[in-house]
């Protein structure tokens, strides 16, 4: 029973909980920053560890270090505690990817319904963050967040809840595990184009170029984050993070079959046992399955950023209404069209 | 009436004395005198209050619209204030001098029918204290608002002593909202990742969308006229490269033109080339920065790396033709300082290969990628009637479809009367209009740079000229990057100026601008300014000394070494490309 405790908080805290998910941020970052400068015809990152591996962790120290400035006239409670609470709460949320196995570290019965909740909380969280800190680039900054969450929060959830639909579950475990029998749901019909979708709106809630808008650096200095400072900077650079393995992790999880790897394909099934049979070769193996599937959504983030350039506010939410929504609603309405009409479809597991 | 003519009358100079000629028609005994020093002047003056109805007739009957600048001279005894108007389809530059009274320094404005001249007369209002009779908002220009009543600081009699800087109170500028509007005022500048230049925009927003924009552009006067009066002539090429980083070549050239033109000088023909090269060199140079700048500022980052990784092949032509890589220092009074070899020729032209391949990736891009386009079309739609009583120049006004260009309307400052090229116009109105005029440019200047190398003249680049200049005035100037840049120098027998004016485009171009951002997005106003570009100098040769040795050691490395190390110092960190 004690045991039982300490492994549950060993969990939680070091592996695959709050360190490793920082530590694992870190090296998206790096990965990030170094394609996006390769497209860009540059070297990036190159003094901290090998090829500058270690530089985000550095800047993240850096900015800890630096003096940390709270204006006079903002509320000071809600700026104090905004960047704390846009770490926790991602934080929260990634306990329930499925990263070392199968199920996550948390686990119930329709918890993906509850992470999708935890997305829209971080976008409150930017819009409260602009606000309070009570400085003019903010608040546009922050109206520009609450427009835009508007504006891809129904296509991003219906996105989600698509491949939910297939597996017939609303528990991430039961659709990892769904995958596992029935293929990544990638490669089943409506869900691929929901995986499209879920991409493009994961851009403007990770506010990467081109829906950068809330930040949007050359307009609006840097947005809601304008008068953050020091460590406090430091944490929304770290939520950030955060929210991108947050991200790639559902995009994995949802759609790329999440932990699992080539064990599952007809023919494999020996290997499959074996990793099964023994928690240490499992552990290693669906983690380095995870961070490769991660890494890729990751790159495909990067070459969006790298490739177009900032949409404008009312671009981006009309974008979001006149073609994001209809097409998700009527992906969801043929979804369930086609799991009602064609009992075979999807397989009940 | 005095007759000051210097070159006598014949069939070059019909347009120029067909303005004459209306002149004395109009004015009769008013018109005090006129010159023609040469093709494409005429200088004409009247008396305060004449000429109002001088410029009157020049905008309603001859269809001159656009005015170059307002020259403000102190004569001691009483003010100048000269109106530089250019009649682009006689191709003058026709000079307005009106004597103003010291005891009374006022005259009537002339922004009924040039409204570009608002900025031209506060600066003179500033400067000199005289007052422009019915100008809509004659204010301090270039000092701040603070600066004490009554200080003008380019009047002979000023000292900087009579000025107590610790009396002057601190900029504190009075709120400009009523308290009980929605409305609120956002900062652009002077410091702000969106305008790199030290210029401040008070840009007031109702939520996205911008009502109003008040520029206040007076962080940065240096004083530059008043230091150009106490340099000799040589000097002042230095100051004139100083005015701005990116454009230096375009500012040396008019203002060694006007210099020769009162030394009654002619470059000789391989000079004149050489520099007519250069010229285009800063153009593209100037043309891929500001691509590249105008894609950051709608977050397009990458395009911004490529644009400026092919910059540096102008760049290093440019260090290999004038040794540096920014600052051309080329021209000089008389000609060039440098000739060119074959070498070099040969070598520009591969640049130039490379420019052109570069350059039609540009215009694919420009014209092809989505998220650009929707950035650009229709925004800052800028009305091209609008832009032609505002005066605007450069690649603003050709973006909306005026075909308008100095290069084109007045020839004789460079080589261009010898060398064929297009003015590159479109008729979008628009960002994109001027992006696309902009990259159109950049295939001409390669194209104007070809010809140049295939029918270079040989012989001399240089004449020797003495130093004092006798008394006269000239005006010239030149296409550059961004718009005209016009010089007027007014030399009195010395080996220095007694006065030199400098204008540059984006003074032409600020208010049309400003007009265009109103009632639109925030995102907008960015992209609208981005022909505002940030200078950058860039060092490529370091010195080195070596005190590790008993006797200190001391080289130059060139660019090659610098680059080689560069290289080298990548690949022993272990980065291979």
């Amino acid at each position: 029973m004690v045991l039982d405790i300490f492994l549950g908080i060993l969990q939680i805290v070091l592996f695959p909980g709050i360190v490793f998910c920082i530590g694992l941020t870190f090296l998206l970052e790096w990965i990030d920053r170094k394609y996006y400068a390769d497209l860009q015809n540059r070297m990036g990152p190159l003094y901290v560890g090998w090829r500058g591996i270690l530089q985000p962790f550095a800047d993240f120290i850096k900015l800890m270090a630096k003096e940390d400035i709270t204006p006079k006239a903002a509320d000071r409670r809600l700026f104090t505690a905004t960047p704390f609470f846009s770490v926790a709460v991602p934080l929260l949320a990634l306990l329930f990817i499925p990263i070392t196995n199968v199920t996550g570290v948390l686990s119930f019965q329709g918890d993906l319904i509850f992470v999708l909740f935890l997305t829209t909380v971080i976008a409150i969280l930017i819009i409260l963050a602009g606000y309070s800190s009570m400085n003019r680039y903010s608040s546009i900054g922050a109206a520009r967040a609450g427009l835009q969450l508007m504006g891809y929060e129904i296509p991003l959830t219906l996105a989600a809840l698509t491949p939910a639909m297939i597996a017939r579950s609303l528990t991430i475990t039961e659709i990892v595990k769904y995958q596992a029998v029935a293929g990544m749901s990638i490669l089943i019909f409506p869900s691929m184009i929901a995986f499209g979708v879920f991409i493009i709106t994961l851009l403007p809630e990770l506010e990467k170029i081109p829906m950068d808008i809330p930040e949007a650096e050359t307009e609006l200095v840097a947005g809601w984050q304008t008068e953050f400072s020091g460590k406090k900077y430091a944490f929304l650079r770290l939520s950030n993070n955060l929210e991108l393995l947050l991200g790639a992790g559902l995009a994995v999880t949802l759609f790329l079959g999440g932990p699992y790897g080539i064990e599952k394909l007809p023919g494999l099934t020996a290997l499959d046992l074996a990793i099964q049979a023994n928690i240490v070769l499992s552990t290693v193996w669906y983690t380095a399955w995870f961070l490769i599937k991660t890494a890729i959504v990751v790159l495909i983030i990067t070459n969006l950023r790298a490739l177009f350039s900032r949409y404008r506010i009312d671009q981006m939410v009309r974008g979001a209404w006149k073609y994001l929504t209809p097409l998700m609603i009527g992906i969801t309405a043929i979804t369930m069209l086609l799991s009602a009409a064609v009992p075979g479809l999807y397989p009940i597991v | 009436m005095a007759e000051l003519t210097q070159i006598p009358k014949t069939e070059e100079l019909k347009n120029e004395y067909e303005i004459v000629e209306e002149m004395k028609n109009l004015l009769g005994s008013d018109l005090l005198e006129y010159k023609v020093p040469r093709v494409n002047r005429v200088w004409i003056t009247v008396p305060n209050g004449k000429h109002y109805k001088a410029a009157e007739h020049l905008y309603k009957k001859m269809g001159v619209w656009f005015i170059s600048t307002v020259t403000g001279l102190d004569l001691k005894d009483h003010f100048e204030v000269l109106f530089h108007l250019l009649d682009m389809q006689r191709k003058v530059e026709i000079t307005i001098r009106v004597p103003v009274s010291k005891d009374k320094p006022e005259l009537e404005s002339l922004t009924d029918f040039y409204p570009g001249a608002n900025l031209y007369e506060r600066e003179v209002y500033d400067m000199f204290g005289i007052v422009f009779k019915g100008h809509p908002n004659l204010k301090r220009l270039l000092l701040a608002e603070t600066f004490p009543e009554g200080e003008h600081p380019l009047r002979k009699d000023w000292t900087p002593d009579k000025w107590d800087p610790k009396k002057v109170p601190l900029i504190q500028r009075k709120p400009i909202l009523p308290e009980e509007t929605s409305d609120y005022v956002l900062q652009v500048g002077p410091q702000t990742p969106t305008l790199k230049e030290p210029m401040n925009f008070e840009v007031i927003v109702d939520g996205e969308i911008v009502v109003d924009v008040i520029p206040h552009i007076e962080y940065n006067h240096r004083g530059l006229e008043k230091a150009f009066e106490q340099r000799t002539f040589i000097q002042g090429i230095y100051m004139a490269e100083r005015v701005c980083g990116i454009c230096s070549q375009a500012h040396t050239l008019p203002y060694c033109d006007a210099v020769e033109q009162l030394l009654g000088v002619q470059v000789p023909p391989r000079g004149k080339y050489i520099r007519t090269m250069v010229t285009e060199f800063n153009r593209i140079h100037s043309h891929l920065l500001w691509i590249g700048v105008a894609c950051h500022l709608i977050g397009w980052d990458t395009m911004f790396m490529y644009s400026w990784r092919d910059r540096e092949v102008i760049l290093d032509l440019t260090d290999l033709v004038c040794g540096s890589r920014v600052t051309a220092a080329i021209n000089t009074i008389g000609g060039v300082r440098r000739d060119i070899t074959d070498e070099q020729i040969y070598k520009i032209r591969k640049g130039m290969d490379i420019l052109e391949k570069r350059t039609k990736t540009y215009k694919k891009i420009v014209l092809e990628e989505d998220t650009l386009l929707k950035r650009a079309v229709g925004v800052g739609y800028l009305n091209p009637s609008y832009l032609k009583a505002m005066s605007a120049v450069g690649p603003v006004i050709r973006g909306s479809g005026v075909k308008t260009d100095v290069r084109y309307d007045d020839p004789h400052f460079g080589a261009y009367d010898e060398i064929p090229f297009n003015v590159c116009t479109s008729d979008m109105c628009d960002v994109a209009g001027r992006l696309v005029v902009r990259v159109d440019e950049l295939i001409e200047s390669i194209n104007i740079i070809r010809y140049i190398l295939d029918h270079l003249p040989s012989g001399e680049v240089r004449v020797k000229v003495p130093r004092k200049v006798p008394p006269g005035e000239a005006v010239s100037h030149n296409e550059a990057p961004r718009g005209e840049v016009f010089y007027y120098i007014k030399s009195n027998g010395t080996d220095k100026p007694e006065r030199v004016k400098v204008i540059t485009p984006t003074m032409a171009n600020l208010l049309p601008i400003i007009e265009s951002c109103k009632g639109h997005y925030i995102a907008d106003f960015v992209l609208n300014f981005g022909s505002i570009d940030p200078c950058i100098a860039c060092m490529c040769r370091t010195t080195f000394i070596d005190i590790s040795k008993s006797k200190p050691k001391k080289w130059v490395w060139t660019d090659e070494e610098m680059r080689r190390y560069g290289i080298e110092w990548y690949q022993n960190r272990g980065w291979r490309r």
